[in-house]
């Protein structure tokens, strides 16, 4: 049997997506410290991420909305892994986030800080941290993470 | 007026953690075995499908056209189908409508899949199937989302570990008779428990693994379907794909599953799933995932789904088994080879050629799943001895 | 007897080098909610839909789950195959025969200017132990092929060079087309060589844009206020990829799919029957090389594309004139051609125009494309 050969290679790709209306809004909106939704008039969501159409309705959207900071878990993970697969010494919690100004089963995914993991529970009151505004880019991760809301009542 | 479709032959190659062979080498294997297991050659094919997943595994663009001479397409009506892991039951269900059409009188399908070029290691490839705006920044990949999903589904339903780790064992175990497995082996619900942990509640073995490996079939008309021994008739196909909005969703229960099946069951005839339908190979890359697509198939009331398990119904001497053939945690998933194997799984198993693996319950109607994407594509087909 | 399958609902999006203001989403939502209002229905009465596109153009793997809210497609069936655009028209011409479906949308689109690196994607199609050490800019395969094509031909870079003359004229009556230009031979000669023949302007630009058809069985398109185009063909082929198993100096791809789009249509005589031709040209000798290969003109005579002596040939202005969308390319063609036999195409109309052919290819290094025939009668 011959020797098995083969060839080493990387792929290197340049993508420069542009957001367009929704995403472009909703990021500007996180670099103001500023989780924004869009309302479909017809089913009355809140959509988050924003985009301009309705899925269900197929209709236009154009009402913009600022939606609390505050949610509850749907669900989450603690995660021992990171990208590759491959092991990471402090683990992280992975949550997906119902916002409760949205309306429905609205949420987004983000991590969870300033908690430990067996603290975490479905159902419980999170709030976003944003960093300080001269770090935020406009990106997903100008949300530092959600932590357990300290104070005051969770929204009902 | 459309046309019936048979099932005459099917194969597959071994599935293997990192296959020596190349991706032509793996099309080109199953779709021979395929071939000669239908008694037919490559004169008698006049369309050829192929389903592969993201051409990022094996880094080659337009996989498709990579393949056309190892998948005997050459001079022939070619396509790949790509809908992530529902590739392996979109590809057949195009291969059913090519023949159903009348366009051809007999489609060879193929389904492939070469992950392990991938460094360092496949995982890390899936952050890209996520939005490249609110999702990919975070770091995630699908181990991240499937232990939410999991966790979700078993917090909404009240599902103990324990439960779904008896998945995990009774796949693994089944995939000790089938000779092109990956990871057989006899493990106890202990063994699944105190697994390392990957993304809580998922541990290495509520897992399938990463996998190389390639299955096809044939498909024909009834006209030539009559000259051979045993086919198996598409009965009925259903496919949904949901919206790519995945925190957007309920993540408890696969509605999409459910479109999918009753689009399947509709033309199959079929009203009372959990009756007639004998033999089940719902999708299962972990092991929640079975007892949750079982639910969408209507295999098991809505929450109900640990019942299969718990009350020995899923196992191969039960009522209504589930993954004889070891499913993805057994066999491997490479991922659009994985459900074409369970497809084939099907066809052997009502054909009553499943040798050591073959059900107690002389199954004649059989259901498979696959699934894909952000937790969100479904396609079924239902088969009929 | 099968029931005739009809077009009854079009529309496409402007041909663009870029929209940046707008994401693919945006594009392809407004592009799909017009075809529905061309076809007069609701995304409620689709059955099922079909797109066409390639991961590595998006930069999004497993690119169909990113489509289905945008065209009407959440919770339906959606089916997504990696080839050119037109070969979205065969899945639901097959789901409509097969009877599971009634109702088929086909989108398929193209956001290529998010693609920085695009030349280099398409070396990642060649095989990577035996041929990509050797790439160089992609365009070496077609530059390949249309020295052997014009030594069997006789075909002069001149002729090439009036292939893109003509189709960029063409485009100037085209709202459609993003690149529409008089240009002089001088111009497209002397532009920058990137493969000996094959200059800058031989091959077509790059463009964003999105098609949309929507297809019913003739007892449903009756009923709709829309004309409907008929289906009256569709057929297509794969030839080897690689570099050392292909025929370089014809489009056997091309060939043996004209073979079966005529006999299903019923067409003995393309030249004859049909009133005009969307083929690629995604290259200016494709052009030639492809009215060859689907008997428009006498084999070894593409040169007759340029006098006069055909069918309108790309009366659109081609992808040389209207910009090249990858994966919604053949797509965009079938719109026109839909346009064409409507009556509704505008200063580029052809007159008493009932039969049409469209031809997509899926780019080097490929040798697959497909043909479908459209009829208004």
């Amino acid at each position: 049997m011959a020797e098995f050969h083969g060839v080493k290679s990387r792929w290197e790709i340049k993508y420069e997506w542009s957001g367009g209306i929704a995403i472009s809004r909703f990021m500007q909106g996180l670099k103001e410290g500023k989780i924004l939704g869009v309302k479909c008039p017809h089913c009355k969501r809140v959509l988050v991420p924003p985009r301009i159409f309705c899925e269900r309705c197929f209709i236009e959207l154009t009402e913009w909305v600022e939606l609390s900071p505050r949610g509850k878990i749907n669900t989450f993970s603690i995660a021992y892994i990171d990208t590759n697969a491959l092991p990471i010494s402090t683990p992280q919690i992975n949550a997906v986030i119902d916002l409760d100004d949205a309306r429905g089963i609205i949420g987004i995914f983000h991590i969870i800080g300033e908690a430990k993991p067996e603290e975490i529970y479905v159902g419980m009151p999170v709030e976003a941290v944003f960093r300080p505004a001269e770090e935020r880019t406009g990106s997903i991760l100008d949300i530092k993470y959600f932590r357990p809301l300290k104070e005051g009542k969770p929204n009902e | 007026m459309s046309y019936e479709v048979a099932v005459v032959g099917v194969g597959q190659t071994k599935f293997e953690y990192q296959s020596k062979k190349t991706t032509q080498e793996l099309v080109f294997e199953a779709a021979k075995k395929a071939l000669d297991d239908a008694g037919m050659t490559l004169e008698e094919i006049d369309t050829v499908v192929y389903g592969s997943a993201p051409d990022g595994f094996d880094g080659i663009n337009m996989k498709g056209e990579h393949v056309i001479d190892a998948a005997g397409a050459l001079g022939k009506p070619f396509e790949r189908v790509f809908v992530g892991g529902a590739t392996g039951a979109l590809a057949p269900i195009t291969g059913y409508y090519h023949v159903a059409s009348g366009l051809s009188r007999a489609t060879l399908v193929i389904c492939q899949e070469k992950m392990s070029p991938c460094k360092p290691k496949p995982q890390g490839l899936f952050n890209t199937i996520f939005d490249e705006f609110t999702d990919r920044p975070m770091g995630i990949n699908l181990i991240y989302i499937f232990a939410l999903e999991m966790n979700r589904y078993m917090t909404v339903n009240k599902i103990k570990l324990e439960t779904l780790a008896k998945v995990s064992v009774k796949n693994k175990k089944n995939a000790m008779d089938n000779p092109y497995a990956q990871l057989p082996m006899e493990i106890t619900v202990e063994d699944v428990l105190n697994a390392p942990v990957m993304a809580y509640p998922v541990t290495k073995y509520h897992i399938s693994p990463s996998s190389d490996g390639a299955a096809a079939a044939v498909f024909v008309n009834k006209n030539i379907a009559k000259y051979k021994e045993k086919p198996v008739w598409i009965a009925g196909v259903g496919w949904c794909l949901d919206s790519t909005y995945w925190t957007n969703r309920d993540l408890a229960y696969p509605k999409y599953v459910e479109y999918a099946a009753r689009q399947a069951y509709n033309m199959a005839g079929i009203k009372n799933p959990q009756k007639e339908i004998q033999v089940a190979e719902p999708y299962d890359p972990f092991s929640y995932k079975e007892l949750q697509h079982a639910e969408g198939l209507l295999l098991a009331n809505r929450g109900e789904g640990w019942k299969l398990i718990e009350e020995g119904i899923a196992y191969r001497d039960g009522k209504l088994p589930l993954s004889p053939s070891g499913g993805l945690l057994g066999v491997g998933n490479p991922i659009a080879a994985a459900g074409m194997m369970k497809f084939n799984e099907i066809v052997l198993q009502l054909r009553g050629d499943a040798g050591k693996r073959q059900v107690k319950n002389n199954p004649k109607v059989g259901v498979v799943q696959a699934w894909g994407g952000l937790m969100q594509f479904t396609g079924v087909l239902v088969l009929k001895a | 007897m099968h029931e005739r399958i009809a077009i009854i609902g079009a529309a496409m999006s402007p041909l663009r080098a870029t929209y940046p203001e707008l994401s693919y989403k945006e594009l392809m939502f407004a592009t799909v909610s017009k075809a529905l209002l061309d076809a007069g229905i609701g995304k409620d009465d689709v059955d099922s839909l079909v797109t066409c596109s390639d991961d590595l153009w998006e930069g999004r793997s497993i690119g169909d789950e990113f489509v289905p809210d945008q065209i009407g497609g959440a919770l339906k069936p959606n089916n997504r195959i990696n080839a050119d655009g037109v070969y979205g028209v065969f899945q639901a011409f097959m789901q409509i025969r097969a009877k599971v479906a009634t109702i088929v949308t086909v989108v398929a689109h193209s956001k290529s200017s998010d693609l920085i690196t695009k030349n280099r994607i398409l070396n990642y199609a060649l095989d990577p132990v035996i041929e990509r050490p050797l790439a160089q800019h992609p365009y070496f395969i077609p530059a390949l092929e249309a020295t052997r094509y014009m030594y069997e031909t006789g075909i002069t870079p001149a002729d090439l060079a009036r292939v893109v003359i003509k189709n960029r004229q063409a485009a100037l009556k085209n709202p459609y087309a993003a690149y529409g230009a008089k240009l002089t031979p001088e111009t497209v000669q002397n532009s920058p060589t990137i493969s000996s023949p094959l200059t800058e302007l031989d091959a077509a630009y790059y463009a964003d844009g999105v098609a949309v058809v929507i297809l019913a069985p003739e007892s449903v398109a009756k009923n709709l206020k829309t004309k409907p185009v008929y289906v009256l063909g569709i057929g297509w082929d794969s030839e080897s990829a690689h570099l050392g198993a292909r025929n370089w100096g014809r489009a056997d791809y091309a060939y043996k799919a004209g073979i079966r789009v005529y006999e299903m249509a019923g067409i003995k005589n393309p030249a004859q029957e049909l009133d005009f031709a969307e083929i690629d040209d995604r290259f200016s000798y494709k052009e030639l090389m492809h009215a060859e290969a689907l008997r428009l003109v006498p084999e070894g005579q593409g040169k007759k594309v340029l006098t006069g002596e055909t069918m309108p040939i790309n009366p659109s202005g081609g992808y040389l004139g209207l910009g090249y969308a990858p994966n919604a390319a053949g797509l965009t063609r079938v719109v026109e051609a839909v346009f064409q036999l409507r009556g509704e195409a505008g200063s580029r109309q052809v007159k008493n125009a009932t039969k049409g052919l469209v031809f997509g290819w899926y780019g080097p290094p490929s040798a697959s494309g497909g043909a479908v025939i459209l009829g208004n009668e």
